[in-house]
């Protein structure tokens, strides 16, 4: 059974790469970059199959201290600017480890992920840059492989022969609203274009929605939703 | 009393000139001007000139005292080395790497368990200008050499805490000058199974995994330092410890029948970078 929201990934990007090859428009390609930090909390205790909650018992309700570099080139502007742009993020989680037998062992057990993503963006900045509205939505899919690795004692888990650790493949959605710092501080904007380069200065929060493992994959959970905030530099 | 005056001031500082000590023996190039050593062990010493102008007269002479403060001159058969006159009109460099048994005090290393200390003196003659081309001495500042003959404190292990087949030790710390390292005794409370392992004293919490631990058994463990010298202290407290499982987020997973699952990370990480390979050639097609 095809997943309505795979379809509208694979759509939402087969979209973009059109517009990149074919779509006429003015070249003003420009490169931005990300900077996030978020939480999130995997999808683990939802994993197929699972007859307990690992996750919760392992590190309670709390999220996952995450941060988030990211690219994006854009290479064409229209009604909004397209791109696309790469990823990496950073989250891990630490709890202390408990015996079997019961009790709290001196050493931490800890879960880290490493969320790497291709993505196609679309940003809605024509109402930005033509009327100076400061407001700027936009959208992201993407592609998404995560390495991830579990440890106890600082080394990674093993139990028998199967390890604590490996590499999902899903897609992640993104929207998000981002706000034009430019037009509290015009003078300052202007004197980072003609010093450093920077265009643009935004404040960002956004929503990803991650779903890992996808495409018919198994094994542990680790789709998640999480709101990210930060800043991000047009050049 | 004019021509007196002048010349008086002319001379002063022709002489404090002639009497700087600025210039110093050290251990190693730039180091310090205290070397610790070991029975049979070496002290690698080098010199720095005073800043001053003049040709040496004579080669900067080295040599070693049992005093309290280096001597006016070398005593007749105490030289260690001499540095002739072209080397010595460098600023600096290496004198010798010099043998602790050629050391008049250090030598007696039978004396085990007592400090004791001797100076490597130096000493070169300038000829000064100023005063008319004579030579005049220059003495540079010493080198104490201590010999360390201890060994460290016997360590103290506080505790002895279980890991899934393996154990973690807390050591009372000490300075990394009395003990480098860390080596752990242990054997099942019979005295069968022995083994040891060392560890730095980087940390005081040494972990002992993958040493054939087995859980539920009960171990006696004992440490010893080593000291920067090599020597070994005294055995430390007998403490014993049980490995025992230990459910980290993974054993946890696995025991609600997880599994890890996933393609390998080669082959993930592969259609990844085909798809990053992807998207430049897009960039470049567009452009």
């Amino acid at each position: 059974m095809i997943n309505p929201r795979s379809v509208a990934v694979v759509c939402f990007l087969v979209s973009v790469a059109a517009g990149a090859a074919e779509a006429p428009g003015p070249w003003k390609g420009f490169t931005s970059v990300e900077l996030k930090f978020g939480g999130m909390h995997p999808d683990v205790d939802r994993t197929p199959g699972l007859t307990g909650t690992p996750y919760q018992s392992s590190f309670g309700n709390g999220t996952m201290l995450t941060v988030q570099l990211e690219g994006d080139h854009f290479f064409w502007t229209g009604f909004g600017s397209f791109g696309l742009g790469f990823s990496a993020a950073y989250a891990e989680k630490y709890a202390g480890a408990k015996y079997a037998a019961g009790g709290p062992a001196p050493v931490k057990t800890s879960l880290r992920i490493l969320p790497l993503k291709l993505l196609a963006v679309y940003r809605m900045d024509y109402a930005a840059i033509r009327w100076h509205v400061p407001f700027v939505p936009f959208l992201k899919a993407g592609i998404i492989y995560e390495p991830w690795w579990a440890s106890t004692g600082g080394s990674v888990d093993y139990v028998g022969t199967e390890r604590g650790g490996g590499g999902r493949l899903g897609y992640g959605l993104t929207a998000g609203l981002a706000f034009l710092l430019d037009v509290i501080e015009p003078r300052l904007a202007k004197d980072a274009e003609v010093d450093a380069g920077i265009l643009h200065t935004y404040f960002l929060a956004e929503y990803d929605s991650d779903v890992v493992p996808a495409f018919g994959g198994q094994g542990i959970d680790l789709s998640n939703r999480r709101v990210m905030f930060g800043l991000a530099f047009d050049f | 009393m004019l021509r007196l005056t002048l010349w008086w001031l002319l001379l002063v500082p022709g002489l404090a000139l002639a009497q700087s000590t600025s210039g110093a023996l050290t251990n190693g190039s730039g180091g310090p001007a205290q070397a610790n050593v070991t029975c049979g062990g070496t002290v690698d010493v080098w010199f720095s000139l005073p800043q001053q102008s003049g040709t040496p007269c004579e080669p900067l002479q080295v040599w070693a005292t049992t005093a309290s403060a280096c001597e006016s001159a070398p005593p007749t058969g105490s030289i260690l080395a001499t540095v002739d006159g072209g080397t010595a009109s460098a600023s600096a460099g290496e004198v010798k790497v010099v043998n602790v048994s050629a050391l008049p005090g250090l030598s007696n290393c039978a004396d085990g368990g007592v400090n004791q200390a001797d100076l490597i003196c130096g000493q070169i003659t300038y000829q000064q200008t100023l005063l008319g081309g004579t030579c005049t001495a220059v003495n540079l500042s010493p080198l104490t050499v201590t010999l360390n003959n201890q060994p460290p404190p016997a360590p103290v292990i506080t505790s002895v805490d279980g890991l899934n087949e393996g154990l973690l030790v807390h050591v009372a710390p000490v300075s990394t000058s009395e003990a480098v390292s860390t080596a752990v005794f242990w054997s099942l409370v019979d005295g069968s199974s022995p083994g040891q392992a060392t560890a730095d004293t980087s940390s005081f919490n040494i972990g002992l995994k993958n040493q054939g631990f087995v859980n539920g058994q009960v171990y006696n463990v004992k440490a010893q330092f080593i000291g920067a010298n090599g020597l070994t202290s005294a055995l430390s407290n007998v403490v014993t410890g049980t490995p025992q499982a230990v459910n980290g987020f993974f054993q946890n997973f696995v025991n609600s029948k997880g599994a890890a699952g996933g393609c390998s990370a080669g082959g993930a990480t592969g259609a990844l970078w085909a798809l990053a390979a992807a998207g430049i050639w897009l960039l470049g097609r567009r452009r």
